[in-house]
């Protein structure tokens, strides 16, 4: 957030509350977690057999695999515990160093308790299961926290809703999500209020889009940028879970378990890049290497299924039995093609989406080559100045040439 | 002619540069010849992603599974095919047009079936023998057409 010109710094007046309202939700989130993880471990050691939807328990079927693979159910309890504490240390971490080193900001506090309540998500069915007379408190902390999402879809990261107009639809969501569990609780037939939300689905990205492309500084469209990474790639690792689920390369109950919490690691840490701007502009060498080795791994992934299946059936034809040498060729064959596929897909990538890197590389690489034939040094000069003006556009270019030096 | 150090030298291509344009050009393929037999098997009554899950070399695998072996499996294919233009075809002084091209690579997709249907499917079983010869044979044709269509623009492109 940039503070000086979004004006998300607080004033002095407003300093204290707003720590003491952000302690309150910490306070919360921990009393969450102190109740709720010792019933998740315990849900986590029992098999579920009718309505697993809500339950932390595996069922029947993953309990066979895990059997299958050698595991206990202990065991399967007690890594899935070590893994939940490890996504609920990250997730509350960075919201415990975004308050650190920026407790003076608003816009960072509101992240900073969004991600803290979003650590205790797991947690809020198991205790309202177990103390349905404390299940208020539990769902308060889950209303606050789709409160807070929804506030950080519509501020984010200047502080302001943009469109202006854009408050009075934010502003009832925004109520709705606070007091909308509290009122479907008490009265049933009132849960066709959740149809309100749907506009969120596009006001969201529509305000996003709007602000990148009208309003946003060059700080702040670097913000957008480190939080739209962060949701495609946790929507890419999704998407590629789901994939290795459907072809049961992994056991479902590892893919749910510990594969989904690890993409969803994503958010909190480009969040949080985000808003402490940190390496704010590394964005682009990260994004281009994440395009280019993302596909360079399924382009070999798919090469690798490929030269398997195929050396397979020659083995097949050739000896009537299948080979081991098949995998040892076909990883011969990748290791091969590794370099040279790296760089066409780099080249690809920088061409379609980095135009200007490409073009400016295009254009040393132009001067390099021309410099074998220019022996003038005034054109030489005149070249390399056009090439500075051309790859750096900077505002102003001179070349100093000393006279009469030493020759080397 | 572009004077990068990988390849390309006096118009001739590296090996492995001919490799990734056979294979990328191979995935393409391979999805113009996947959805043609998809479409004609449908004319049949065959519903697209029972004809997809026939590519998988398992039966019990999923159209999902499919469509990647036959993808990678073209890709491979693809790899052959542009090494041995490279090798055989490409030369600084010969350049025939891009129809002869789309032939010779339609020829090479023959081959490929007359491989398969005589040699490859019935030692291994394939499901795609399930498929009438005429899609399959329509379908390699496509196939190779596509593969030398699109490895002599990639090769034109990069001698640009």
């Amino acid at each position: 957030m940039n503070q000086a010109a979004s004006g998300t710094r607080l004033s002095s007046r407003w300093l204290w509350p707003a720590r003491l309202a952000w302690s309150l939700v910490l306070l919360l989130a921990i009393w969450k977690l102190v109740l709720g993880t010792p019933l998740i471990y315990a849900e986590k050691q029992t098999i579920c057999i009718e309505a697993c939807a809500e339950s932390n328990s595996p069922t029947v079927e993953d309990a066979a695999a895990l059997h299958a693979s050698g595991i206990s159910l202990a065991e399967y309890a007690s890594l899935s515990m070590l893994f939940f504490l490890l996504e609920t240390v990250i997730w509350m971490g960075t919201g415990v160093l975004i308050f650190i080193l920026r407790s003076d900001d608003w816009m960072a506090l509101l992240t900073s308790a969004m991600m803290i309540l979003f650590a205790t998500g797991p947690v809020d069915y198991p205790i309202m299961r177990a103390y349905p007379s404390l299940g208020w408190l539990a769902l308060l902390g889950f209303s606050l926290q789709n409160a807070f999402l929804f506030l950080f879809v519509g501020l984010f990261p200047s502080g302001r809703f943009v469109p202006r107009w854009m408050r009075w639809f934010w502003i009832p969501m925004v109520v709705i999500a606070l007091v909308g569990d509290f009122l479907v609780d008490v009265f049933p037939a009132a849960a066709w209020i959740w149809v309100l939300w749907f506009p969120f689905l596009i006001l969201g990205p529509y305000s996003q889009i709007y602000r990148y492309r009208k309003a946003s500084s060059l700080v702040e469209r670097l913000q957008t940028w480190w939080v739209v990474f962060g949701f495609s790639a946790m929507a890419g690792l999704i998407l590629m879970g789901a994939f290795l689920e459907q072809v049961g390369i992994l056991p479902d109950i590892v893919i749910q378990d510990f594969y989904f919490g690890l993409a969803g690691l994503m958010l909190p840490i480009c969040i949080a890049i985000s808003v402490l701007r940190f390496h704010l502009w590394d964005i682009d060498v990260i994004i281009r290497k994440t395009l280019v080795y993302g596909a360079l791994s399924l382009t070999l992934g798919l090469v690798f299924f490929g030269a398997v299946t195929l050396l397979q059936s020659l083995f097949v034809v050739l000896s009537g039995q299948r080979s081991a040498v098949a995998a040892v060729i076909s990883t011969l064959f990748i290791a091969a093609l590794f370099s040279p596929l790296r760089r066409r897909i780099q080249n690809d990538i920088d061409r379609r989406f980095f135009r200007k890197k490409y073009d400016a590389e295009k254009i040393v690489e132009a001067f390099s080559a021309g410099l074998r034939q220019e022996l003038d040094p005034e054109q030489l000069s005149e070249r390399l100045l056009a090439v500075v003006e051309e790859t750096l556009q900077p505002e102003r270019v001179s070349l100093w040439l000393r006279e009469g030096g030493p020759k080397r | 002619m572009m004077t990068g150090t990988n390849h390309i030298v006096n118009g001739e291509i590296s090996a492995s540069d001919a490799a990734i344009d056979g294979l990328l050009s191979g995935v393409l393929a391979g999805l113009g010849m996947a959805v043609y037999i998809a479409l004609a098997m449908l004319a049949s009554g065959v519903a697209p992603l029972a004809t997809l899950a026939l590519f998988a070399p398992d039966p019990e695998s999923g159209p999902l599974v499919g469509v990647l072996a036959h993808l990678a499996v073209s890709g491979i294919y693809g790899v052959l095919f542009g090494v041995g233009y490279a090798v055989l075809l490409r030369r600084p002084d010969y350049n025939p047009p891009v129809w002869l091209h789309a032939v010779i690579g339609g020829l090479y997709g023959l081959l490929l079936l007359l491989a398969g249907t005589l040699v490859l499917l019935p030692a291994t079983g394939s499901q795609l023998q399930q498929i009438p010869l005429l899609h399959l044979a329509i379908g390699h044709l496509l196939y190779g057409g596509l593969l030398g269509w699109l490895v002599y623009r990639r090769v034109r492109r990069m001698e640009a």
